[in-house]
């Protein structure tokens, strides 16, 4: 009976020590962070800010993505009612979009929101694993010429160094303040 | 595994197929996407391929297609505007903003489009014209052939200097046709249906103000296209207007063959053309050189 007791200890202690150490096999194991749901963002360049806003933040191959870029001018002064960013509207958008081996997938034009100031969407499909490269080439309603570069990572996570955070993220909309004359002066 | 190696090769086909031609492509919406609401919103009526279908509304004609600009293809699918029951062809709970352009895009990979033959104009007008008693009669006389339809969509282009390449559609409209004086015209533009070695489908007859051939191609997504339009490159250049014996290229039996398939079907487009032409000097008469 004690024979058949230490034998069942024994295999317990095996059993027990086997799953405990079998974690330290590789080292430690990292915490990889879930693939975000969406991701942001920002290039300011020559008098425009454009925010990309792509969902899912992180897409697979041949999986759509939408990429919603808010186009504004950066004005010297600030507007009276925008504040330091002046939503672009009636704007022609396209993305010029080259895949990781170098070739120029297409231009795909980026199509004015409903309801919306300054707001872009297209959709675009990668095919490949890597990191995409996009050129926003546009012109405004009075015939500037913006011009943006950004990056799309397919099925690269986690995000290597240069592409994490969310770009020129400085000049969050800061409205001009409102000043009021005091009454009856 | 072997399917995302399917993928990857269908990629890179995708990619050498965009970028086969040296000017980039251009999508309203993400093609790749709209195939898939395509076949699951569209596929039941206009067919698989976009040929008709049980409603034989074809989506791969490219004359008629070509008429129908994008934004027009936009409110038609969103709300069925300018279809005789709008409420059946609503997709606007179906399908969303960008889904919308996503299908246009799809579509318009089906036939070919305006902007692979003139890519540097800035303006174009479009109609359907009928070709006359005379012109069948030339066409007879020069090409051996009696034509049954008689009829086909000429795209003629106009080019604005500083506004190359922004292309914009002009509407039958006196006042805004008057702006497109001959000067500026780049050239003609008529698909119209092709048989050759196993091909059967549309080309595409580009022509200069004097009816020379700048570009005659076939839609790049069929069978031996890429062969096909390299024999075709080579019409390039020929013809004029009142064109009256056939080409001849050299290259052989194979490209007689090719010429005399191609020759009849410029001789149609040449006389469409002339139905054009007749009614911009109606229009132009007055106007000062």
């Amino acid at each position: 009976m004690t024979s058949w007791l230490r034998a069942f200890a024994v295999a317990q202690v095996a059993l027990f020590s086997s799953t405990a150490f079998a974690q330290f096999a590789d080292g430690p194991t990292e915490k990889v962070e879930k693939k975000p749901e969406s991701r942001s963002w920002t290039v300011t360049k020559d008098g425009f800010s454009m925010s990309y806003l792509f969902v899912p933040g992180i897409p697979d191959p041949n999986q759509v993505t939408e990429i919603v870029i808010v186009a504004s001018a950066v004005p010297k002064t600030p507007h009276p009612r925008y504040g330091s960013r002046v939503p672009l509207e009636n704007a022609r958008i396209a993305l010029e979009i080259t895949n990781p081996a170098g070739e120029v997938v297409g231009s795909f034009v980026a199509h004015e929101l409903p309801l919306t100031s300054g707001k872009y969407g297209v959709h675009f499909t990668a095919q490949q694993e890597g990191i995409y490269s996009i050129r926003l080439k546009g012109k405004t309603a009075d015939g500037k010429d913006i011009r943006s570069d950004v990056k799309l990572p397919v099925a690269v996570w986690p995000l290597p160094k240069e592409l994490q955070g969310s770009g020129d993220a400085e000049g969050a909309r800061t409205a001009r303040r409102v000043i009021r004359k005091p009454v009856g002066k | 595994m072997k399917v995302s190696k399917l993928f990857l090769a269908f990629g890179v086909l995708f990619t050498t197929h965009a970028t086969a031609s040296d000017d980039i492509r251009t999508f309203v919406g993400d093609p790749l996407n709209g195939k898939k609401l395509y076949d699951k919103e569209c596929a039941a009526c206009h067919g698989k391929n976009g040929d008709g279908g049980r409603t034989s509304v074809s989506l791969t004609d490219s004359g008629r297609m070509n008429l129908i600009r994008d934004d027009q293809m936009f409110s038609m699918i969103q709300v069925g505007r300018g279809l005789k029951k709008p409420g059946d062809h609503s997709f606007t709970k179906k399908l969303k903003f960008l889904e919308i352009w996503d299908v246009i895009a799809h579509v318009r990979e089906g036939h070919m489009t305006i902007g692979d033959f003139f890519p540097t104009a800035s303006r174009y007008v479009s109609k359907t014209y009928e070709i006359d008693k005379f012109g069948l009669d030339r066409i007879k006389e020069r090409a051996g052939v009696t034509l049954k339809d008689k009829k086909a969509a000429v795209f003629t282009f106009f080019t604005f200097e500083g506004e190359e390449g922004n292309l914009q559609y002009i509407p039958q409209d006196p006042i805004k046709l008057d702006h497109l004086s001959k000067d500026k015209k780049s050239g003609y533009l008529v698909f119209l249906p092709f048989e050759h070695a196993g091909f059967s489908g549309e080309l595409g007859v580009a022509m200069d103000p004097d009816g020379q051939i700048t570009k005659l191609l076939v839609h790049r997504g069929a069978k031996n296209a890429d062969l096909l339009n390299k024999d075709l490159s080579r019409f390039e250049g020929m013809g004029k207007k009142n064109q009256a014996e056939p080409f001849k290229v050299g290259g052989g039996k194979k490209m007689d063959a090719v010429a005399k398939k191609v020759f009849p079907v410029f001789m149609r487009a040449m006389e469409t053309v002339t139905m054009y032409d007749r009614e911009e000097n109606e229009r132009t008469w007055a106007d000062p050189n």
